[in-house]
């Protein structure tokens, strides 16, 4: 039981980072190779304040959050203007620049070796109660103006400007909201491990972020949360030796299928809704089974 | 703001890139409420002139005036929220989104509740999310759009793209209505049509000024109160519609060539 | 101590120029950043590995034993994944995606296949140093950068001289237009892959015989590379080559008079001090997006 409170816990802290991706790359169509970065921001930013200070867990999360945001809105400032590959290149920089800091600061982060001793906070209901906070406040988001807005950007950026969205904020508006998100996911990682290694954020974990939010569909939140659902317990899932090659070696085989076959993953640009379900599982019992999948299928 | 007679005014408008010349000083005066027309053959600059007009390029040389004040040098949304909105020459509509969404991101312009208050659902996110929902409705029902709204925009049909094109850009509420080309690539009967929509737009809409692009000679002489013609980058003549048709010059660098 | 290091830097500089400029060709052309070179570069260092091991001690065959692999990777990948893309005339997102995934799927399937472990060519350059200005200089920084020399000039003569460098260099103006004159657009990509695929196998291998040859190997070093290329101007070949020398001279100077853990962060500080002062690159072509 411990064992799959731990996975469920595990899959929520990645989840959020999911969704904050999904937003930024599902949603508003820029691609970044470096997010990881942002979660170990968050996360050593958390867990240095909360051993040195005297300041609860949560505090030290929404510092992370903050601190992840800012230099998110730093660096990303004067590439947002240019076009994407810019904007890619400059997130695979500082998520490479991020790890090598925190590599070869030692003293303050134990460098390679890790951070030992981080005060222990969330579990498994803190989390998920985050998760579904997160999913609340973003679906609130895409359906007001602002993430409108994002989804034209990421259409037709030359459209949206003719009918007065000025691009460059609301890229902005995305980029800050994926980068607090990846905070707040590497926040709660430290303090539920209890210690932080700078190569739980390499380029690799980056890309498996975007990786789940293609998968999913880019522009649809349930998408991402189905994907990351399926793909997020793999590694805790699988232990055998060389699990995590050949897990590696399946999402960048999906990823090439999805691309060729469906471009648009599990859901396109759709959301399920409450009522797909309904209709899903009314269905099951009356029909074959075969029927009830091409229903799952259809659009 | 009402200090000008003229809803657009471009002048003495030169337009280089590197050493060629685009446009050459144009000078465009367009009364407001006018149905204004822009004709000239394939790379006269006409294109060049409606994006230094809406801010993708700006003037080498210059000014640019809506309703008296100068526009050179804000960028394209900037220009888009003082009130100019527009078409493109090659259709670029949200192609993957649905035609009810395009127009409704296009009518956003005119909301103006804040972040947190769209993700807090207020009373204000809520009146506006209706009245926009209720002017969509009638913007898409206005050009028989309505039935086609769960539509993909990028599925449509090339006309109702078109067509789809013009209410996104109606949906800004704009002063200014630039339509870059509207009947490329459409016959006889969908060009009539829609010159037909443009005089209703016309009508409809009373503060509207439109400029229109165009090699189709139909479609600007039977919509427009006056003409533009440019050759080369050239200005060569302005005058009203029977004027053109008649003016020498204009005849011999292209009616009478091509077409 | 300063003419090793700027021997070193000029070495490694030259072979990250072979990289860059095979991201800077496909973009010229296409427009997207293929993030699937880094696999023709791994493959292009364990197939010389293999060679040299396996079938013959002859260092020159292996060099092109690597080089023919990786060219006809980079082909296959374009055949199988670019190419159906480029017809459907999908969005260049998708295609970085989709080199994305091939980047992630190669690399691990790399380990699976190899071990992560790093292997040291059975024949190598020769190891010995010679005496320039009184300071030692290694023979084999100074063979890698005549073939990375040799190898870029090649690509140069190739796009000055030849009726298919004509084409490449018509196509990066416009490829519509090309292919409006009668130029078959997919042949011309092909031969783009090749190209780059070469040169990508003229780097594996120059940096498996410099370094060794292990997994991540192309992954590391094509990271690099894509910096030189932004550095000098995403598409352009003389910025890319340009951009390369100067990182690798930057890298070998810091890593010699700084420290050596502060090379890589430095590459990367460098890449959005750039990308903050001159985002263009150094010889980037502005391009405004035509409505």
């Amino acid at each position: 039981m411990e064992y799959w409170l731990g996975v469920a816990t595990l899959v929520g802290i990645y989840m959020i980072a999911v969704l904050g991706v999904s937003i930024l790359c599902g949603f508003t169509g820029m691609f970044s190779m470096g997010h990881a970065g942002f979660m170990a921001i968050g996360a050593y930013t958390s867990a240095l304040l909360t051993k040195i200070l005297p300041i609860p867990i949560f505090a030290g999360v929404l510092a992370g959050m903050l601190t992840a945001s800012l230099v998110g809105m730093i660096i990303s400032y004067p590439t947002l203007k240019l076009r994407d590959d810019y904007f890619i290149i400059v997130t695979l920089g500082i998520g490479e620049a991020i790890k090598l800091i925190i590599q070869n600061a030692t003293s303050i982060t134990g460098g390679a070796r890790g951070l030992a001793d981080i005060p222990k906070g969330p579990n498994v209901v803190h989390v998920w109660l985050l998760v579904v906070i997160t999913v609340i406040v973003l679906k609130s988001f895409i359906h007001s103006r602002h993430g409108r807005n994002c989804i034209a950007v990421r259409e037709e950026e030359l459209a949206a400007q003719s009918v007065g969205i000025n691009v460059f904020r609301y890229k902005m508006e995305a980029m800050v909201i994926s980068c607090a998100l990846c905070g707040l996911s590497g926040g709660l990682l430290g303090h539920y491990m209890h210690y932080l290694q700078p190569n739980m954020f390499t380029m690799v974990k980056s890309d498996e972020l975007v990786i789940m939010v293609i998968l999913g569909g880019r522009g649809s939140l349930t998408g991402s949360i189905l994907a990351g659902l399926l793909l997020l317990p793999l590694p805790e899932l699988l232990r055998f030796g060389g699990a995590e090659e050949w897990r590696m070696v399946l999402y960048g085989f999906l990823v090439v299928m999805v691309i060729l076959f469906r471009p648009s993953g599990i859901m396109g640009t759709r959301e399920l809704t409450l009522q797909d379900v309904k209709t899903f599982f009314r269905r099951l019992p009356r029909k074959s089974g075969k029927e009830a999948r091409s229903i799952d299928r259809k659009e | 703001m009402e200090n000008s007679a003229y809803a657009l005014e471009i002048r003495d408008a030169s337009k280089r890139f590197g050493g060629i010349v685009a446009t050459d000083h144009v000078s465009v005066k367009v009364k407001k409420r006018q149905v204004f027309g822009i004709i000239g053959p394939n790379g006269a600059g006409k294109t060049t002139l409606f994006n230094m007009i809406t801010g993708v390029y700006s003037p080498t040389e210059g000014d640019i005036l809506l309703d008296g004040c100068s526009i050179v040098g804000k960028l394209p949304y900037e220009i888009a929220c003082s009130g100019v909105a527009r078409t493109f020459q090659n259709i670029r509509l949200f192609g993957e989104l649905s035609v009810y969404e395009n127009v409704h991101i296009a009518y956003q312009k005119n909301m103006t509740y804040n972040l947190l208050e769209g993700i807090l659902k207020t009373k204000k996110y809520q009146e506006e999310e209706a009245e926009c929902a209720k002017r969509c409705k009638e913007a898409l029902e206005d050009m028989g759009l309505w039935e086609m709204r769960e539509h993909m925009a990028g599925n449509l049909p090339y006309g109702m793209q078109r067509r789809l094109e013009i209410v996104r850009a109606l949906a800004t509420s704009p002063k200014v209505l630039l339509l870059d080309e509207p009947a490329a690539g459409m016959n006889e009967e969908e060009s009539a049509d829609l010159a037909e929509i443009i005089k209703g737009i016309s009508k409809k809409y009373q503060d509207i000024t439109i400029l229109v692009i165009d090699h189709h000679m139909d479609v600007i002489m039977r919509v427009c109160d006056e003409i533009t013609v440019i050759n080369f980058g050239r200005q060569l003549a302005t005058g009203k519609p029977w004027e053109i048709q008649n003016n020498q010059e204009v005849i011999d660098a292209y009616l009478g060539v091509g077409d | 101590m300063f003419i090793q290091q700027l021997a070193n830097g000029l070495s490694v500089g030259s072979v990250y120029a072979l990289m860059a400029v095979g991201y800077a060709l496909i973009y010229s052309l296409l427009n997207f950043t293929n993030f699937a070179h880094s696999i023709t570069v791994t493959i292009g260092a364990f197939t010389t590995f293999f060679f040299l091991t396996y079938a013959m001690e002859n260092l020159f065959l292996g060099i092109f034993a690597g080089i023919l692999t990786a060219a006809l990777l980079a082909a296959f990948i374009e055949f199988i994944a670019y190419r159906p893309l480029l017809k459907r005339n999908a969005r260049r997102v998708y295609l970085m995606i989709i080199g994305l995934g091939i980047s992630v799927m190669g690399d691990n399937l790399v380990i699976i296949a190899f071990t992560g472990r790093f292997r040291i060519f059975p024949v190598n350059f020769p190891s010995e140093s010679i005496q320039i200005f009184g300071s030692n200089v290694g023979l084999v920084d100074i063979l890698i950068f005549v073939v990375s020399m040799l190898a870029l000039l090649v690509v140069e003569l190739i796009i000055r001289k030849t009726k298919l460098g004509l084409a490449i260099r018509s196509a990066s103006y416009s490829l519509e237009a090309t292919s409006l004159m009668g130029v078959d657009t997919f042949q011309l990509i092909l031969w783009i892959f090749l190209i780059a695929g070469s040169l990508a196998g003229v780097a594996g291998t120059l940096l498996g015989a410099k370094y060794t040859a292990y997994p991540s190997l192309g992954t590391f070093y094509t990271n690099k590379a894509f910096i030189c290329a932004v550095f000098g101007g995403l598409g352009s070949l003389p910025g890319a080559v340009v951009g390369a020398l100067v990182l690798g001279v930057s890298e070998a100077m810091i890593s010699a008079y700084v420290s050596t853990s502060l090379r890589d962060l430095f590459a990367y500080f460098l890449l959005i001090a750039i990308l903050l002062v001159r985002p263009s690159g150094l010889m980037g072509k502005s391009s405004e997006d035509k409505a």
